[in-house]
């Protein structure tokens, strides 16, 4: 464990060179993979030389094949395990039985011999529960900690009964008992293959040749996964920010390839996925304001691990008092530039990267500070102070202008009030002002009024004409 | 008219009783309350015009003095300074009120006058701050020092600074100063105390001392232009303060109004000092170091072209408040945030607008044109509630699909069963994960699509 950390601490050390540096990880502990084989009618069918369950039961044998080659140089308790689990082959199809499922060969030492003895044996015929028995695989695997979960499905078409195996597939992930399961699809269509990239990562066979090195790609993937962690570096250069969505993009294309919610593992060190090994990525880190990395290689079968500076601190604006602004916001822009960074809600802490910022409280009149200062892990907190109520009324509908009085004693206009209006409650920031009236009607500028008025926290202003 | 507008003017004033306020218009006329600060030291006795400076200053003063003892609704008083000690005793209080500022008190300033007697130094500043309690009055008046002097300040005081601090507590309005045998090559010593006039000999001393008097009785009348973008004085009903140019104390605020035949009306404004205008458009439109022209009609004129700006957005009661930044074409600062609802004026001019909908919109290079409204229809929103049936935290956050690209719009709640987030039309996504997991494989999206008027529900 100690040993583990201290070669994590080296890499970080490596990462800051700004490379990306792979290495090989296979995690020590049980890996267990179950397949999951679809054995439902239309698997009777023939695709191009074969019966698709002929071809599916082949690809099986030698994923089987590539197991037992490397478990001859594992230690007995590192020991790939398999289980098998089909679905679709005890009831015919006019049963439309969607719970025709059965774990054929559990996990044990013995499961690759014992998959290879009952996969004669299976007949495919009836109907495609697959969200069902991907239900049923959580009390397939033998609860352990630390054991990598595998599931392989093998199949030719979508769910036909009326589960939901996007939704089973990721509780089951989010639930931690499985990782992201494969795929292998039997010459599926677009359409086919898209609704299966929510249940896991799908490799489509467009013909029988292509399927032997797709197994090959899975077995491989399942047993060197290509990995990526992505350090997020503080203001004192430990990689320990964390909770933040970062999205990939395939750099070629631009297209998104996958959010992922940054998160620190049981140890405290930014938590590894699995990455396809396909092209480069560009990644944009949600942070305020976002930052990306450009160009990440992935090395297939390693371990990648990349960095980026996100030191964060926390903004709060709190406004507090009987007489509260409803929706109170702020704007925040980065000190020195105009636009508009974020618009926050008062009373709601929001992280920035450490820096300098301006903000502008929209309140009556508005409060500009010049210089919020973010520093790491620190919240700068500013108290809003609550706001008076001015209730203004006149006889006669009039044009009204609130002023405030400056420090230097010059007016700055606040608010003019609709010259059709009689009556107007406002919340005001305290302070004094004047309030300068005419009525609508009036055909002499010698009819403005003034009233000094002082607007306090939490306390209500009448001012009648 | 001029009745209705009294009895108006009394209503409005009853209405008043019980508030802090004060008119800027009373109905009764103001008080013009004048003290003489004489030179008393002892280099008054100069030979001067075939007689003294101290005589030639007695003479014209008992002149002025007669012709304004019948004038209504004005005051008099008489200080002095140097009187009282000799030139070597160097006494820097050396000063006195010999008249206090009082209505028909004509003859007994006079009395006072002829007994004076120069003797000693000059100290201008002590005298000059002494006037704070010469003009002790609740009542609203003009209060005017004209100094009389032939020297400048022997003491260590600051005349300039005692000045400015009894204009800017609106005690006294700008000082004259009349320099006796003093030309206006001295003139820069006096000029940051108040306005001043070198006399070279008696005789215009005696036409400066009546043009200073002038001056403050002056029947003088000022009018406010609003000129439009053609030129026309077509614009009004704003309100605009008048800021003393020298000591930048507001003096008056008047909302600009046009009279019964259209035309801008004339307004009260004291002859004696020079102004800065501020025109409170949005933005303001300032125009600095306006002199009055003594017994003239001065018209000023200012270009404030405007025309009105208002949105529209079906649905807007949707957003618990809106606001739209608005920013002059290549300016950072905001001019306005004006309420999305509330239809306001604008200088006419190219603006860009930032509305804070979700996602905001920014509308760029929208012109307000003179007297016409521009209006600015934004989409309608739709919402979207997200239930989280389980209760279980998150983290999470909505984000823009623009394009290829995603942008973080918003971050959700994450801690109640439900959150419901107003958005305008567009396509976006839902990035969540369980705050408690290990894994970042468990963050989980959803796509969702908002329409005007649309309601989508996202379960978690």
């Amino acid at each position: 464990m100690l040993k583990s950390i201290k070669f994590l601490l080296i890499l970080i050390a490596i990462l800051f060179a700004g490379e990306s540096y792979g290495q090989s990880a296979l995690k020590k502990g049980k890996t267990r993979i179950l397949f999951v084989l679809d054995a439902s009618g239309s698997m009777k069918e023939n695709w191009q030389s074969n019966p698709k369950i002929e071809t599916a039961k082949i690809v099986l044998n030698q994923m089987l094949d590539s197991i037992a080659n490397v478990n001859k140089n594992l230690p007995f308790s590192e020991k790939i395990e398999v289980g098998l689990r089909v679905f679709g082959h005890q009831f015919p199809r006019s049963e439309k039985n969607c719970r025709d499922t059965k774990l054929e060969v559990p996990f044990t030492n013995f499961g690759i011999g014992d998959i290879r003895k009952t996969l004669p044996q299976l007949t495919p015929q009836g109907y495609t529960p697959i969200a069902y028995s991907l239900g049923l695989s959580t009390e397939d695997f033998p609860r352990s900690e630390d054991a990598r979960n595998m599931i392989v499905l093998i199949t030719d078409g979508v769910e036909n009964c009326d589960g939901d195996p996007c939704e089973v597939s990721n509780k089951l992930q989010r639930n931690g008992i499985i990782l992201r399961p494969f795929i292998i699809g039997l010459g599926l269509n677009a359409t086919q293959k898209k609704m299966f990239d929510c249940v896991g990562t799908v490799y489509n066979a467009e013909q029988e040749t292509s399927l032997s090195q797709i197994s090959k790609v899975v077995i491989s993937n399942v047993l060197n996964p290509t990995s990526l962690q992505v350090n997020l570096i503080n203001d004192y250069g430990e990689p320990k920010e964390t909770d933040v969505n970062m999205t990939f993009f395939d750099r070629a294309s631009g297209e998104i390839k996958s959010n992922l919610y940054h998160t620190l593992n049981s140890q405290g060190v930014s938590d590894t996925f699995y990455m396809e090994p396909l092209g480069n990525y560009d990644l944009k880190v949600h942070t305020l304001p976002f930052r990306t990395k450009e160009n990440i290689t992935i090395q297939p079968g390693r371990k990648n691990i990349t960095a980026l500076k996100t030191p964060m601190g926390e903004m709060k604006f709190t406004s507090r008092g009987s007489m509260k602004y409803p929706d109170l916001k702020v704007i925040v822009s980065e000190k020195g530039k105009p636009a508009i960074l974020n618009v926050q809600s008062v009373n709601a802490s929001q992280r920035y990267i450490v820096g300098t910022y301006t903000a502008t409280i929209l309140t009556l009149p508005e409060i500009k500070l010049d210089n919020v200062e973010i520093t790491q892990s620190k919240e700068f907190s500013y108290d809003v102070p609550a706001p008076g109520i001015l209730n203004y009324s006149a006889k006669i509908a009039g044009v009204a202008t609130i002023l405030i009085l400056n420090d230097d004693k010059s007016l700055t206009k606040v608010i003019e009030l609709g010259n059709k209006t009689t009556t107007k409650v406002l919340n005001l920031q305290p302070g004094a002002y004047k309030l300068i009236y005419r009525p609508g009607n009036g055909y002499s500028s010698k009819l403005t009024q003034e009233v000094d008025f002082v607007i306090r926290s939490s306390n209500s202003t009448t001012v009648r004409f | 008219m001029k009745k209705l507008i009294l009895f108006l003017s009394l209503t409005l004033v009853v209405h008043f009783i019980g508030l802090q306020s004060a008119c800027a218009q009373q109905p009764k006329p103001i008080t013009t309350r004048i003290l003489f600060m004489l030179d008393g030291s002892r280099s008054m006795i100069s030979p001067w015009e075939g007689s003294n400076r101290m005589e030639v200053a007695k003479r014209v003063l008992v002149n002025i003095i007669d012709s304004l003892n019948q004038e209504p609704n004005l005051q008099m008083g008489l200080r002095a300074f140097g009187t009282i000690s000799s030139n070597s005793e160097k006494n820097c209080r050396d000063t006195r009120l010999l008249n206090p500022i009082r209505p028909n008190n004509g003859s007994a300033i006079k009395d006072k006058l002829l007994e004076v007697r120069p003797k000693g130094i000059t100290p201008i500043a002590y005298a000059l701050e002494q006037c704070e309690r010469d003009f002790y009055v609740t009542e609203n008046s003009r209060n005017i020092v004209i100094l009389i002097t032939d020297g400048i300040e022997s003491c260590e005081g600051d005349p300039c600074a005692i000045s400015l601090a009894l204009q800017k507590k609106n005690i006294i309005l700008k000082p004259f100063i009349v320099g006796i045998g003093l030309t206006d090559d001295v003139k820069e010593a006096f000029e940051c105390i108040g306005t001043f006039f070198g006399a070279g000999n008696d005789k215009s001393f005696e036409n400066i001392m009546k043009g200073v008097i002038t001056q403050i009785l002056s029947n003088t009348s000022v009018q406010v232009n609003l000129l439009d973008t053609y030129g026309k004085p077509s614009e009004t009903d704003v309100n605009m303060t008048l800021y003393d140019a020298f000591s930048d104390v507001v003096r008056y605020n008047y909302v600009h109004t046009f009279n019964s035949l259209g035309k801008s009306d004339t307004i009260d404004v004291d002859p004696v000092n020079d102004y800065n205008l501020t025109v409170h458009t949005i933005p303001p439109v300032q125009k600095r170091n306006i002199k009055i022209v003594n017994n003239a009609h001065n018209v000023i004129n200012v270009e404030v072209p405007q025309g009105d700006l208002e949105m529209k957005m079906q649905g807007v009661g949707k957003y618990k408040s809106l606001k739209t930044i608005v920013k002059r074409r290549g300016v950072n600062t905001p001019v306005n945030f004006q309420e999305f609802t509330e239809k306001t004026r604008y200088l006419v001019g190219i603006y860009d607008l930032e509305i804070l909908t979700l996602p905001r919109i920014t509308v760029e290079d929208v012109k307000i044109s003179q007297s016409k409204t521009t209006t600015i229809q934004v989409p309608s929103p739709g919402i979207v509630t997200i239930l989280n049936s389980d209760a279980v935290p998150v983290y999470g956050s909505i984000y823009h699909e623009k394009g290829k690209d995603l942008e973080w719009l918003v971050d959700i709640n994450g801690n109640t069963t439900t959150e419901t987030i107003t958005l305008q039309p567009g396509d976006y996504r839902l990035v969540y994960r369980n705050r408690g997991s290990k894994r970042a494989v468990t963050t989980r999206e959803v796509k969702f699509k908002i329409s005007s008027g649309s309601s989508e529900t996202i379960k978690m």
